[in-house]
């Protein structure tokens, strides 16, 4: 019954998040245009590199494809469903907005995913699909259910990654009002993630993998579909996502407790 | 009658620059975050070359990678007027704008001009001294270094002209976000900050020197490797100078149009 209401509140949000990019239709066109133009940065990235060099060790010219519309793919979906919040919420904060938000019937977690939708993600959703497809298409690699299946869950447990450091951001942001900082450490921290981990020390591979499983995200879910990594292998994987998420909402509860308004 | 022309706007930059100080701090992170992110491309391009076992990709070593992308980070590509004039146009600021004894293209060019000098030391200095320290950058002799400051201010005011162009759209189109990405979109990929332009085909390479964007990044980061002759150098100035001339053309134009299509409703 619950899943039913968040599903027609996040719809209803979203429905409102269209309606207001659309006021300015041919800006939300151009939008999508250079969101397209954007994603075809990996890919030209990869034929470049390929093209003058062996490219990435360990990788094949199509399994980085893979990687890299996987990479657009996440970034479209997190735009998509959640990320905006990490700039939104800070900025309430600064203008004492955010306290009407603390008066809704509905706890802060899930609250904080409802009204996160923005359309910014779409044009790399499209990207990141059609390079997906291409590379699979173009690789043809040895593709099983059992991939696949490993593929979407991991891909999914990334998303969640993902929302747990949003709400530390925004858990921050409650504490510190200031955050815009914060927003960029965890930019550049994504970075990391951008290219596949086996390029760094082992020592980052470790951080990346057990610390802040952000690896998830891009990473695993590519050596998982190509049939790379022993699925034995994820186990402890998943046991460090269970800590990682567990301290992200027990931290984020604690700041809204702690959270004193900034005013208005 | 020339510098009290000047005196207007030196006195904006001195109060843009006392504003931007004020942003010290977020500035200042930045001295942290380029060379983290500086970090991971040199991770990235070591293991392209050791697995390549070549000398050198794209017409480049590594260390010259490495110090083609430092540079790119000291020049930054992203200009303040992309945000501030579409704001003021859409937040009827303009009305005030238009009385002003100075104009907005001066006015914000100061600005810009502030927010470079501050950026330039909080962050822009730091990485250099982090890359040259842990990264191995050096520069190649002063006078290439003399050629390549030159022609990354003219890159910068050819960056400048293009994106108030674009920007003075938004009295047309209301609205800036689309326009705004795109034009990003097409500096990350054109100007050569996504991967030096020496990676690209010889055809695509010879097109982009018809466009004004390798005139901002690629051609001044490359004459600070050292790339050239002094007088291919020279050459390369000159061009940038008739990018401003004919983009400040442009500006007039399209400026004088966005003038007579400004209503200022409600006022």
């Amino acid at each position: 019954m619950k899943l039913m209401e968040y599903w027609k509140f996040w719809k209803d949000y979203f429905k409102m998040e269209i309606m207001a990019h659309l006021a300015y239709p041919n800006q939300f066109v151009m939008f999508i245009f250079a969101s397209l133009v954007f994603s075809a940065a990996g890919p030209i990235f990869a034929i470049l590199i390929y093209s003058t060099g062996h490219g990435i060790p360990g990788w094949t010219f199509e399994e980085f494809l893979l990687f890299s519309g996987t990479v657009t793919l996440f970034s479209g979906l997190v735009l998509t469903f959640f990320v905006a919040q990490i700039w939104r919420i800070p900025r309430q904060i600064e203008n004492g907005e955010f306290d009407k938000h603390l008066l809704r019937p509905i706890h802060m977690v899930p609250y904080t995913f409802l009204t996160g939708s923005d359309v910014d993600g779409f044009g790399n959703i499209i990207a990141g699909l059609v390079i997906i497809g291409y590379a699979i298409f173009a690789g043809n690699f040895h593709i099983t259910l059992l991939s696949i299946m490993l593929y979407i869950i991991l891909f999914i447990l990334g998303i969640l990654i993902e929302f747990c450091i949003t709400l530390y951001i925004i858990g921050l942001s409650l504490l510190f009002v200031k955050s815009e900082t914060i927003r960029q450490i965890m930019d550049t921290v994504f970075e990391f993630v951008r290219n596949p981990i086996n390029i760094y020390s082992g020592f980052v591979q470790f951080i990346f993998t057990f610390i802040i499983p952000y690896s998830l995200a891009t990473y695993y879910p590519v050596q998982a579909l190509l049939g790379k990594v022993n699925p034995v292998y994820f186990v402890p994987i998943f046991a460090a996502v269970a800590v990682f998420m567990t301290f992200a909402i027990a931290f984020f509860n604690f700041t809204i407790k702690k959270y004193t308004s900034a005013g208005g | 009658m020339f510098f009290s022309w000047l005196n207007k706007y030196l006195a904006i930059y001195k109060l843009s620059l006392k504003q931007a100080f004020s942003y010290r701090f977020e500035f200042g992170i930045w001295a942290i975050l380029h060379p983290v992110r500086l970090v991971i491309l040199y991770f990235l391009w070591s293991s392209i070359f050791n697995y390549s076992g070549a000398a050198a990709l794209g017409g480049m070593t590594l260390s010259e990678l490495i110090a083609y992308y430092v540079t790119a980070v000291v020049l930054d590509t992203y200009v303040g007027v992309d945000r501030r004039l579409p704001e003021e146009i859409y937040k009827g600021d303009m009305v005030i704008a238009f009385i002003r004894p100075v104009t907005v293209f001066g006015r914000l060019l100061a600005h810009e001009l502030a927010n470079r000098s501050i950026a330039f030391l909080f962050h822009m200095l730091p990485t250099a001294v982090f890359a040259f320290f842990f990264l191995g950058y050096n520069i190649v002799s002063v006078p290439y270094t003399a050629l390549a400051m030159a022609a990354a201010f003219l890159g910068l005011l050819i960056n400048y002209e293009l994106t108030f162009i674009i920007a003075t759209t938004t009295f047309w189109t209301r609205a800036y976000y689309g326009t705004s990405t795109l034009k990003e979109g097409l500096l990350y990929l054109m100007s050569g900050w996504l991967i030096p332009l020496t990676f690209f085909p010889l055809i695509i390479q010879n097109i982009l020197k018809f466009t004004p964007y390798p005139y901002i990044m690629f051609f001044p980061n490359t004459i600070f490797l050292g790339k050239y002759a002094v007088s291919q150098a020279l050459g390369i100035i000159a061009i940038q100078i008739f990018w401003i001339i004919a983009l400040y053309g442009v500006y007039l134009t399209v400026w004088h149009l966005a003038k007579t299509k400004f209503t200022g409703e409600g006022v």
